[in-house]
């Protein structure tokens, strides 16, 4: 429930660029924050702390100490007591940036479990279903023309099995469209390119609405492609979409769109389901990870105990495919002990979404039965 | 039948001491499988009242504490108290406390002597020596109409809980009688093997000669009694007693007891442990 004395603020990392937005409980409207009232300009520039060599520059304690000072003031501008809920997003998430939010609540003085991340596909999906139902029930494409040049994401809900499907996909146009064309004004060239990726892509899969986000769409250089865009469709383009999702995902304050009704599939997220095979002989599952979860998030782990069997049998399922793929681990060399009395802890971690490993540490019976502390590990791919 | 349990129950921060056994408990698994494997012990280390905070505080098995303390109030028996813990979770599953109810009842039904060796097995299987040779000797002292059979399996454990506590002379005794009472290979491959260990050689012939054992059967006990102390020398306390040993033998007496000191330390309380 959202609590109107507390703060959702949303913030959009782009390089060297930040954008920072707010609901504004008074006027029940996402805002955003301007350096300046009376400028039209949004973006701030956080050049002075990001270097692009420096893939960690947000540990900049500097940074984090002006950032602090910047949610401080919006928070009293506001009249708010607390900050319930803050949203960073940036194009990609890794486990450093996922780890570095522990170091940045304690210098932010933020509760750590109000604070959230998640990839731009992620905070656009909530920035979707923040439109409501005649909006996300559409197709869309979105075109993000952004430092590593023109990407198209493909847009559609679906209703499988009685749940909604939220799937986004995504496909490059680097080779088409680099930044570098945008920034040495090679504006006709674009918009030459712009109009064949348009063919290929929103005219090809029928999209109704089109987003065009990024740095490269600061300028109005595609005049004739966008004539073509428009025609049958509506077309948006701002540079607000990302952290206006973000602020939208703080009020919802989940890291991820599921619930037992919905199944999300975009870049960045885990394309399968993860179970474990409870039962030799009955068809019974115990789901340890959901499609739909971010790669970079920490699962937790879970204890079992073997009971006449030396073998853990698991199971990934495509969350759109319904595809279904098996892996076992052997638990090979573990002493001889009475039944029920090897406990196990599962741990799973990816390093994408395509790739993880699992985990598995014997833990022996407490006293009775000690741990001998070995550890299985098995690669999963998620291809 | 579910081949993998899922463990959703809090594990303890300070565990429980099952009394009379040391033996230390941390979370309800553990606490389910020690009820439901020693049966012959409950009687002695199954202490309702003692084990409520634990349950309460450490595990956080709410409703299961108000349960038991209800049926303490109500004064049930041990045996239903055991049957509610084990219903609590699913740790077990109905036919094996089904299973456990039969084998407790069928405990309490055996004759006095049974009962006293499974429960002095139990104390042997926990290292509990001085206990269990307590219950073996009760045997032995109140009953002298026992089936061979029987009888000479008490002698012989009591034998090795005398040989596990270094009493070697008491555990060649009771080895000797076990095959007095009833004839059987492993006990005098026993009584030979500690002969072999802490005897002189002469003595150990004319025992071979005396007792008919076979040269090749003594040459085997021999051997394994030989890979066993080759064993032993790798064991942590060989290799302490290695380093005293060095430290003597280079002139530093103070590291050399200092080195003793710790190992008999450490004995001692292995004995306590064990008694």
């Amino acid at each position: 429930m959202v609590n109107h004395s507390s703060l959702y603020i949303g913030i959009d990392f782009d390089q060297s660029k930040m954008q920072i937005s707010y609901y504004n409980p008074h006027t029940k409207e996402i805002e955003p924050y301007k350096e300046q009232k009376d400028s039209e300009s949004t973006i701030l520039s956080i050049e002075r702390y990001f270097t692009p060599k420096n893939t960690k520059w947000y540990h900049n304690l500097r940074f984090v100490k002006w950032l602090k000072g910047k949610i401080t003031l919006i928070k009293e501008q506001l009249g708010c007591e607390t900050i319930g809920c803050l949203c960073l997003t940036q194009k990609y998430i890794d486990t450093d940036f996922y780890e570095w939010l522990d170091t940045f609540a304690q210098e932010s003085e933020i509760p750590r479990e109000r604070i959230i991340c998640m990839n731009h596909c992620n905070a656009f999906l909530h920035y979707i279903l923040g439109e409501g139902k005649d909006v996300y029930s559409r197709k869309i494409g979105i075109f993000d023309f952004n430092y590593e040049g023109m990407e198209y994401y493909q847009y559609e809900m679906a209703n499988i099995s009685k749940k909604q499907l939220f799937a986004l996909q995504k496909e490059s146009y680097q080779d088409k469209l680099s930044i570098e064309d945008y920034r040495t004004n090679q504006d006709k060239t674009m918009d030459q390119a712009f109009t064949s990726i348009i063919k290929e892509t929103v005219m090809k899969e029928g999209a109704q609405l089109a987003f065009l986000v990024g740095e490269g769409f600061e300028r109005d250089w595609e005049v004739e492609s966008i004539k073509l865009l428009c025609q049958n469709k509506r077309v948006f383009k701002g540079q607000n979409l990302y952290v206006k999702g973000a602020v939208r995902a703080a009020r919802k304050e989940k890291e991820s769109l599921l619930d037992e009704d919905t199944f999300v599939f975009a870049p960045g997220l885990l394309p399968y389901h993860i179970g474990l095979h409870l039962s030799d002989e009955e068809n019974q599952i115990k789901w340890l990870i959901q499609a739909g979860t971010p790669w970079y998030q920490r699962f937790g782990q879970i204890e079992v105990i073997l009971n006449h069997t030396n073998t853990l049998r698991f199971v990934q399922k495509h969350v759109v495919t319904k595809e279904e793929k098996e892996f076992q681990i052997e638990l090979l060399g573990l002493p001889k002990r009475p039944n029920k009395t090897t406990r196990l802890e599962i741990d799973f971690s990816f390093q994408s979404e395509e790739a993880g490993q699992v985990l598995v540490k014997d833990l022996g019976f407490g006293q009775m039965y000690p741990t001998t502390n070995r550890i299985f590990r098995k690669e999963i791919s998620l291809l | 039948m579910q081949n993998i349990l899922i463990c959703n129950t809090t594990k303890a921060s300070t565990p429980y001491m099952i009394p009379y056994i040391n033996c230390s408990i941390y979370s309800y698994e553990e606490l389910c499988f020690f009820l439901y494997e020693n049966i012959p012990l409950l009687e002695k280390v199954f202490i309702p009242k003692d084990l409520l905070p634990f349950l309460k505080e450490e595990l956080k098995l709410n409703r299961l504490y108000k349960v038991l303390e209800d049926m303490i109030k109500r004064k049930e028996s041990a045996r239903n108290l055991i049957l509610a813990i084990f219903s609590a979770k699913s740790y077990y599953n109905e036919g094996e406390v089904r299973k456990w109810r039969g084998a407790y009842d069928r405990f309490y039904q055996s004759p006095w002597y049974e009962r006293e060796k499974e429960t002095a097995d139990c104390y042997m299987h926990y290292k509990k020596y001085e206990r269990a040779k307590s219950h073996y000797e009760f045997i032995i002292k109140k009953e002298t109409e026992l089936e061979a059979d029987f009888l000479s399996k008490v002698y012989y454990n009591l034998g090795v809980c005398c040989c596990k506590q270094f009493d070697f002379a008491g555990g060649k005794l009771h080895f000797l009688k076990a095959n007095e009472v009833k004839k059987d290979a492993l006990y005098l491959q026993s009584y030979f093997a500690v002969l072999q260990l802490c005897d002189n050689e002469a003595f150990v012939r004319t025992e071979v000669r005396e007792k008919g054992l076979s040269l090749e059967e003594f040459g085997k006990i021999v051997d394994e009694v030989d890979l066993y102390k080759e064993e032993a020398k790798k064991l942590e306390d060989a290799k302490r007693l290695a380093n005293a040993t060095y430290h003597k033998q280079h002139g530093k007496i103070g590291e050399f007891y200092a080195q003793i000191d710790d190992m008999l330390s450490s004995f001692k309380e292995d004995y306590k442990r064990e008694g």
